[in-house]
């Protein structure tokens, strides 16, 4: 027995350090020969030399991915700018992994889409992925980009008060919540009005699914966007949740969020759907394909964020559905709590960093440019339909996609022939009733929350709040019953620990902010 | 033999039922990948359902030739790799069940260690570029599915019981060790050596990973990230494009979710009837004592 | 190569002098022995150090704070400050105490259940009937975890489950709510595993079996013995070292949970999480958003150095009272 442990004991040591001596030559190697290339490409690739642009997106390249990468290879070519661009395509399933793998090896690539909903810009600057393209390079290289993205926009993503990425800046942010999509036609036929309050929309969604049972429409609430519909009427809006874990009032307060009135009032309007047999008793576990299933055949009496977004769908399964939207208290100003969801950054791996923001600069000098990344060759994959519509050709059948939520931009974005009236309406500013003049910026806009100094505290804290509280604030749980309990679990977590630093980074923040 | 007995009928009937029970799960998948996939979006998955549609599977062979280049690659893949992997397998396992090999349990655990220790994705994917597998058809078979210590555990233990005296007259006649592994003990293993290689080849028909961390050339991508990819391009057409942009067309893609099951198990399930008659109770070991 | 023949000379070397002479036979003098045993074992030895044993320094960094930038070699070191954030959480033993219970009830029943129906099928005589039922057991295996969670919610969702619908209303039992049931799902979950995982063990233990010297099996005959009694005093000891070395390899992975079967089948529903969250689980969930990988390594860390010792532990009873069952 004892000679077995010492052989394995041994064996692990020799071999680890045998394996260190060898790793460490090879990265050597490695790092040098990646220097090399880069002396190599900048000394070579100055006079006509293309540089590369590997642009690393989520997804897998559809057949005619080859044919549009040509045409935007050869109108840059005609344009004079000297790149060459290559999409490199990672399988959403294995994004987070391949990405990591490709900046951990030093894998040579320009542009890094970026989702911050999913992984942040913010952390992967922590590990050290992506580097500041800076004021000066973006005067330099990109002044087609600052005239279609505004500067707060910029600002608004800075991290650690640097620039990494160039937003995606699509439909204004302020638009994007407040609006409660309903089924018009429901609500017209049971004599609803428009709610007005938590109380008169509770009513609404009862009434409505009540009345037609053997239909089976459904209320599905969950986490954030659902949550948010209510947050408009309440008094003390503006104020915006963040990560299920903080309440940040406009005027800078900070508090834990499930210890406020405002959860409460969330959790008490769900309770009461939830025991009036509104709410799926299997909502905790809801499948995503019964939920996408009931928006594709129009089975919701409201909803927020996507609900027009499905109308393509659902005027060819459900014609008889009439959709509107309306914003919830509309005397309240329009909120900005971020300027964008995606963005483009540079990797840290590439030899030629500026190439990637020549890019977008390019994309962004023109409509022609941008038509040819985000929809194709014209004539050949889409009609130009006049009014910024567009058709497709050949919808059914996938020939060229590119996912243009990734670098879209509200100047230059084209419309689906199909896209919702109210939806259009929305999205270019023109929904009646609404002050667009008044809309406010977010005290928390610009502002990231670092959270290595608590990750413990907040890892735990995360956790908590997905298992501890999600039932409460689905209304599965009763809140008077099980609040102390769960409470004491999120305080035992650290709670406010995070509290007190994301306030203390907020106040710094603030404080620069006004010098 | 006897007649059938009670006994018989009871066991007849408990296998039935779990094989049912195995089988079922399997059927509705078939059903659904012949549905249309509006009246799943309506209905849900349904055993007999309203209304039929052959979509998912002309969208899986219509989607040019690519699929059937795949197709005879994996399989190329799987034959080529269980091969080699029964092969490497049987040979590690009857140097460990050989008695003379004083440290054999010291080895044993050599390859135990590692089932359990492993230092992640990074430095795998630095090996294979030192081994410059990555973009070629080598990465779909050599990392991940070639050796598997558990496999070669479950050989060597069927080695182990292999009573002492066939390798002592071995011995005695003068052969050497590898002649006894290949003439002696790997025909007397069949039966588990044809279990692991359904294990090994089950691991290469099926395998996507390899693919996607290390192969960027569309010409070298096996059946199921053909298959993969089909199917996210379909859930990038309903999904992605939500916002202002999606198309108003149905594609099939809950139906086509099942149908690329149905097209990757089809296969394998076939095969296994013919592994199956190598396990045949005492067959083998009588023919070599007679 | 050069390596391994290399590390295999300084081990025995220093074995030597450890040893004190005691023993003579060391490692090279092993090799010299049986050269062609050696020769046999190569490719895979290799192998294993190639993609195993080269991969292990990177372990380093769950004693990191790892950046892309410096690599394992150039980061800065933190001890265990890595391991605090799991320890640290008030949920450590529970989602601990999870894994193991679960990960127990899965080796217990899915080993009785393998053997049981591998021997069942060893006494089947149709031949046709063998194969087809030996091949449906298959069919669970390839179904991914995401399609069967989808089958679980078909069959105990509250208002159109199977169970609910069809099962309980004919037995005049009122529905069960069983997304909210904790108490429910260990079984349910056994029950699924059971039925996705248990055909790969049926044909090991059935190959196993078919290896069997049917001598011994007719020699029992003549002695009048019936076909339980074979079962009991022939099979079932036969089959003991294999179940032994199986149940020895899963204990080296008490630790780990399934993510794939927990994260699809219960997703985030937190009335059900006491009961079934499991470290992997637990651990994406606090991770999702921060992700870091050295928090991350430095968990799958603790799960390996304790499912190994558990299985050293075993190995070493399994050796003392039965050795044709240990691993090493």
């Amino acid at each position: 027995m004892k000679m077995q442990r010492l052989f394995a004991l041994i064996m692990a040591m020799l071999i680890a350090s045998s394996v260190l001596a060898g790793c460490a030559s090879t990265t050597d190697t490695k790092t040098t020969e990646s220097t090399q290339t880069q002396t190599q490409t900048k000394v070579v690739l100055e006079p006509k030399e293309k540089l590369p642009v590997r642009f690393v997106m989520p997804g897998d390249p559809l057949p005619d991915q080859e044919l549009v990468e040509q045409a935007i290879n050869k109108k840059m070519l005609q344009d004079g700018v000297n790149l060459e661009l290559k999409a490199v395509y990672v399988p959403w399933d294995v994004w987070e992994q391949k990405t990591n793998l490709m900046m951990n090896t030093g894998e040579p690539f320009e542009i890094l889409q970026v989702m911050d909903s999913w992984i942040s810009a913010a952390s992967i600057v922590g590990r050290g992925g992506i580097v500041p393209i800076g004021a000066a390079y973006l005067d330099k290289y990109g002044p087609n980009i600052k005239k279609v993205v505004p500067t707060w926009a910029f600002d608004a993503g800075m991290i650690n008060g640097k620039i990494y990425t160039i937003p995606a800046f699509g439909i204004e942010p302020a638009v994007r919540t407040g609006f409660i999509t309903y089924r018009k036609d429901l609500f017209d036929k049971n004599n609803i009005a428009i709610p007005k309050s938590p109380e008169e929309l509770s009513t609404a969604i009862e009434t409505i699914i009540k009345s037609e049972k053997d239909k089976k429409y459904m209320y599905v609430p969950d986490d954030g966007d659902q949550q948010e519909m209510l947050h408009r009427w309440y008094d003390s809006f503006p104020f915006i949740v963040y990560d299920q874990l903080l309440f940040i009032k406009n005027d800078g307060t900070v508090k834990s969020w499930v210890e406020t009135e405002e959860f409460k009032k969330d959790a008490a309007f769900n309770r009461k759907l939830y025991v009036d047999g509104i709410i799926s008793p299997d909502i905790l576990s809801l499948k995503d394909d019964i939920k996408q299933n009931a928006y594709k055949n129009s089975m919701y009496p409201v909803d927020v964020g996507e609900g027009l977004g499905w109308w393509p769908q659902q005027k060819l399964n459900t014609p008889e559905a009439v959709f509107e939207d309306f914003l919830v208290a509309p005397e309240k100003p329009l909120l900005r709590s971020e300027a964008y969801t995606n963005s483009n950054a540079i990797s840290a791996t590439s030899a030629n960093p500026e190439a990637g923001v020549m890019f977008f600069n390019w994309v962004y000098a023109n409509q022609e440019n941008y038509d040819l990344l985000h929809y194709g060759i014209k004539d050949t994959h889409w009609k130009d339909l006049g009014e910024r519509k567009i058709e497709p050709i050949n919808p059914d059948k996938p020939t060229y996609s590119y996912p243009t939520w990734m670098s879209e931009n509200v100047s230059l974005m084209r419309f689906s022939k199909d896209i919702h009236p109210t939806l259009e309406l929305i999205d270019t500013l023109k929904f009646p009733g609404i002050k667009y003049e008044d809309t406010t910026n977010f005290i928390t806009l610009g502002f990231r929350f670092d959270t290595t100094p608590v990750a413990t505290e907040y890892a735990n804290c995360m956790s908590e709040a997905n298992t501890t509280f999600r039932p409460l604030a689905n209304g599965v749980t009763d809140y008077d019953k099980n609040y102390p309990k769960a409470l004491a679990k999120m305080k035992a977590a650290g709670i406010d620990k995070v509290v007190a630093e994301y306030d203390k980074q907020l106040k710094a923040f603030i404080a620069t902010k006004t010098k | 033999m006897k007649k059938t007995n009670i006994f018989d009928w009871l066991n007849y009937g408990f296998i039935a039922i779990t094989s049912l029970l195995c089988a079922l799960p399997m059927v509705l998948m078939v059903m659904v990948s012949i549905t249309d996939e509006r009246t799943i979006q309506k209905y849900g998955y349904d055993l007999l359902p309203k209304m039929y549609s052959l979509d998912a599977y002309k969208r899986i062979f219509t989607s040019g030739d690519m699929i059937v280049r795949s197709y005879i690659l994996t399989v190329l893949i799987t034959v080529v790799g269980t091969f080699l992997a029964v092969l490497i397998t049987a040979m590690a396992a009857f140097a460990l069940s050989n008695k003379k090999v004083r440290y054999r349990n010291g080895w044993s655990l050599y390859f135990f260690f590692t089932m359990l220790f492993n230092g992640g994705l990074v430095p795998w994917y630095l090996i294979n570029r030192a081994l410059h597998v990555n973009d070629s058809i080598f990465a779909l078979l050599i990392p991940n599915l070639l050796f598997n210590a558990f496999n070669m555990f479950l050989v060597r233990n069927y080695m182990n019981s292999l009573p002492d005296e066939l390798r002592e007259s071995a011995i005695i006649d003068g052969a050497r060790d590898t002649v006894i592994a290949f003439k002696i003990y790997f025909p007397l293993s069949i039966p588990v050596l044809a279990a692991v290689g359904l294990f090994y080849g089950m691991g290469y028909w099926n395998d996507w990973w390899n693919a996607i961390m290390l192969i960027s050339d569309r010409k070298l991508y096996p059946l199921q990230y053909m298959l993969f990819a089909l199917q996210s391009n379909m859930n990038m057409m309903t999904d992605l494009q939500k916002g202002g942009n999606m198309v108003g067309v149905i594609v099939p893609q809950e139906s086509l979710k099942m149908a690329t099951v149905v097209v990757t198990v089809g296969p394998i399930i076939m095969l296994y009837p013919f592994l199956q008659r190598y396990f045949i109770k005492g067959l083998i070991m009588g023919s070599v004592k007679g | 190569m050069k390596t391994l023949t290399q590390t295999k000379l300084n081990l025995s070397g220093s074995k030597d002098t450890r040893n004190k002479g005691k023993k003579k036979y060391t490692l090279i003098t092993d090799i010299f022995r049986n050269p062609f045993s050696y020769l046999l074992l190569l490719p895979a030895a290799l192998y294993t150090f190639i993609y195993g044993y080269m991969s292990l320094p990177w372990i380093a960094i769950a004693f990191q704070k790892y950046s892309f930038r410096t690599g394992i070699f150039k980061s800065e070191w933190v001890g265990l400050k890595n391991f605090k954030f799991f320890f640290a959480s008030t949920n450590a033993l529970t989602v601990t105490w999870n894994t193991v219970y679960l990960n127990i009830l899965f080796l217990i029943t899915g080993t009785v259940a393998a053997v049981l129906i591998a021997i069942l099928m060893n006494e089947i005589k149709s031949k046709w009937f063998a194969k087809v039922t030996q091949s449906t057991l298959l069919f669970p295996h390839f179904i991914s975890w995401v399609v069967v969670s989808y089958f679980v919610y078909l069959f105990f969702s509250m208002d159109e489950g199977f169970i609910n619908l069809q099962v309980l209303k004919t037995l005049g039992i009122p529905a069960v709510n069983w997304y909210q049931t904790p108490l429910a799902w260990p079984a349910i979950l056994t029950f699924i595993k059971l039925w996705k995982g248990t055909g790969i063990g049926v044909i090991i233990y059935l190959a196993t079996i078919s290896g069997f010297d049917s001598e011994v099996y007719e020699a029992s005959t003549i002695d009048g013995c019936n076909r339980w009694m074979q079962i009991k005093c022939i099979t079932i000891p036969m089959l003991a070292p294999i179940v032994t070395m199986m149940t020895l390899l899963s204990i080296g992975g008490i630790f780990k949970g399934d993510f794939g079967m927990m994260y699809t089948i219960i997703k985030d529903n937190g009335v059900l999480l006491p009961v079934t969250d499991v470290i992997d689980t637990y651990v994406f969930r606090a991770l999702r958003k921060v992700g870091d990988v050295s928090n991350a390594t430095a968990v799958g860390l603790y799960q390996s150095i304790v499912g190994f010792a558990f299985v050293y532990g075993s190995n070493w009873i399994a050796k003392k009272y039965f050795s044709e069952g240990a691993l090493f």
